[in-house]
């Protein structure tokens, strides 16, 4: 199909001049013949170079035709998804045995407590202090700064009071070292919330310090 | 393709010279059933005819060109008869006594394929210089109708009786203008050939190729028609492309609707599966090592009397136990990553870290909601950044994985997918706040 258009393949800035001058020359002998001719055989080379992708992958056990292929990663696919469920209930039945339970127990509730005092002494080790600045660096805009112990589950305490508070996280980082969390993040107050000037640096600031000291 | 065929026409002399190269059974066939009151059906190699005619294999691409050569339809089935072949004429010709092999095969394998109306492809082993192979490779060979034109019998007997040397050099250039025939079709994936079928086959004459039959995965290739279930190519067409709705309704993340992308996200997906099952088999058996060793070394807090009471479902033998082992020394490493229209979730572990990229059209807290997800499955936060990036919300989070805990990559993935989806969903348009 369309022979003489091997030559137009280094060629691509002139293809569609090209194109439409083998098509004259063409129309003749062809019938078949589509009107963007590279674009069609690029588009089913694509895909057939996919296919054969596809073919590598799969450990099929019929044809090499196409439709086979496909049949083929079909029911392979069916396959893995059925071993990943197996593994998975395996999975959530060794850790509901009465074993697993009884480890969680002993171990989990030890650990928090071990870690935790761990982790203050560790701090106080390296300097570091529990601290909270807070600032206002535009209209409705504000930054904070907050070093305080790392506990589990404080990062999400932190997300829920300045969820609470109506800020909207701008950017926002957060880092841990040696026992203790720093989130450093820029703030802004929700539209329609309530003015910039209402907010209170220091009240902000105590109230946050606060909450981050408190165990849940 | 029909280009081609015609070149082949048929054209007597050169049918008579290619008879007269090549030493064929069907002699021998011929000479027995001259006699025979109605023209029994004789299987030839290469060839079916419900006519009394002798045919080479090389015969046939000339046949299927010229419909106009076949003056007779036929619309019985395939019916073969074996003629009890008087023994073949002394010769030393291998090739001979192949073909006589083959039309015992053949006939066999026709009673079974009594149905072949339409779109038989006759793959054909060339019975040339391979010979000695053709009989177990056209065993699996179904063979389709030929009828020859009566005028060229008288010819063909003639020649045949007068031949007795063996065939060889005649078959090349027959063959080598096959092979774009063959090409050919494949790529029009034998839409032209059915059309062309189908039209001889009303002229009950068959449009057979001869291919060497390359381990009969070709020939199911090309073969379709009745012999499998989709009667028509346009039918065939449709069932390939539900087959594609197939694939994608089984991928996670299906985004554009072309063949090309499902396929890509195919494979995508299969790689996926493959390393998701590694890594949960790495997490099975480090649970069964782990909980071998614990009991092994007594409990923490003391309480050593209440273990010995819960026993030992899970003793591991020592090959499982040193497997276990071995595998705790490998770096477990898994990734994944799901993606729908607003949201796009990336989860690589490495050993016990995980990293979690999360990806979302600005409109909801997700910061919020994925860190409660992720203190949901224990895992314990290193390192976050990320903010407002034009219209999106971007976070990465470095973590590392609860020591007993049994996450893995596509569990979190599915969790912080699913409720960072959910939320957004529904969240009302103006304040998601």
């Amino acid at each position: 199909m369309g022979g003489g258009n091997k030559f137009q393949e280094p060629v691509k800035i002139n293809r569609r001049r090209q194109v439409r001058k083998e098509k004259e020359e063409d129309e003749v002998n062809e019938s078949f013949k589509s009107p963007n001719l590279e674009a069609e055989r690029r588009r089913r080379e694509k895909l057939h170079g996919r296919l054969m992708a596809l073919r590598s992958h799969v450990p099929t056990v019929t044809n090499m035709t196409k439709a086979s292929i496909v049949e083929d990663a079909i029911t392979y696919i069916g396959e893995l998804q059925k071993i990943v469920e197996n593994l998975t209930e395996k999975l959530h039945e060794m850790e509901e045995t009465p074993l697993e339970i009884y480890e969680q127990q002993t171990v989990h509730t030890i650990k928090p407590e071990v870690e935790a005092i761990d982790l203050k002494m560790e701090m106080k080790k390296t300097g570091i202090e529990e601290n909270v600045q807070f600032c206002k660096i535009g209209k409705r805009k504000f930054w904070l700064k907050i070093t305080t112990e790392k506990r589990p589950g404080i990062f999400t305490k932190f997300m829920e009071v300045m969820c609470l508070l109506g800020f909207e996280i701008i950017d926002i980082t957060l880092a841990t070292s040696n026992g203790a969390i720093i989130i450093s993040s820029s703030v802004q107050i929700l539209q329609g919330l309530c003015d910039g000037d209402s907010v209170d640096p220091q009240q902000t600031k105590d109230f946050l310090l606060e909450v981050m000291r408190s165990n849940p | 393709m029909e280009n081609l065929n015609t070149d082949f026409v048929t054209n007597a002399e050169e049918r008579e010279s290619l008879y007269e190269e090549m030493a064929c059974f069907d002699s021998a066939e011929v000479t027995a059933e001259s006699g025979a009151g109605p023209p029994p059906q004789t299987l030839v190699a290469g060839s079916t005819s419900n006519s009394n005619c002798s045919v080479d294999v090389e015969e046939l691409p000339e046949f299927h060109l010229s419909p106009q050569d076949c003056p007779q339809p036929s619309s019985t089935p395939l019916q073969f008869h074996i003629n009890t072949l008087p023994p073949p004429p002394p010769c030393d010709n291998q090739y001979q006594n192949n073909n006589i092999n083959l039309i015992h095969q053949m006939s066999h394998d026709q009673q079974q394929h009594a149905n072949w109306d339409n779109n038989g492809y006759q793959d054909f082993v060339n019975l040339g210089p391979n010979s000695s192979t053709t009989p177990d490779l056209l065993s699996l060979l179904h063979l389709p109708r030929c009828s020859l034109p009566q005028s060229m019998l008288p010819n063909s007997f003639s020649d045949f009786m007068s031949s007795s040397s063996a065939a060889a050099v005649m078959y090349d250039p027959l063959f080598h203008l096959n092979f774009p025939l063959q090409t050919r079709d494949q790529q029009r994936n034998n839409s032209c050939f059915l059309g062309v079928e189908d039209q001889i086959q009303m002229d009950g004459f068959d449009n057979g190729v001869i291919e060497f039959s390359s381990g009969g995965n070709n020939r199911k290739g090309r073969g379709s028609g009745k012999s499998r279930t989709f009667p028509t190519e346009r039918e065939r067409r449709v069932h390939f492309n539900d087959r594609f709705s197939d694939l994608k309704s089984l991928i996670p993340n299906p985004t554009k609707n072309d063949r090309a992308s499902i396929v890509g996200e195919v494979i995508d997906y299969i790689k996926e599966l493959l390393r998701t099952i590694e890594d949960l088999k790495m997490l099975v058996e480090k649970k069964k090592f782990g909980r071998f060793r614990s009991k092994k070394r007594g409990r923490v807090g003391g309480e050593e009397e209440e273990q010995e009471g819960d026993n030992v479902v899970y003793r591991p033998k020592s090959e499982v136990e040193q497997s276990c082992f071995n595998n705790n020394k490998a770096l477990r490493c898994s990734w994944l990553r799901r993606k729908s229209k607003v949201t796009e979730v990336d989860v690589r572990i490495i050993d016990d870290e995980v990293t979690i990229k999360v990806v979302q059209k600005k409109k909801i807290n997700c910061l919020l909601f994925t860190t409660r997800v992720l203190d949901q499955l224990q895992l314990d936060l290193q390192h976050v950044a990320g903010g407002q990036i034009g219209e999106h919300y971007s976070f990465l989070f470095n973590t590392k994985i609860c020591e007993g805990s049994c996450v893995y990559a596509s569990g979190i993935a599915d969790t912080v997918m699913e409720v960072v989806e959910k939320q957004y969903m529904e969240a009302v348009p103006a304040n998601g706040y």
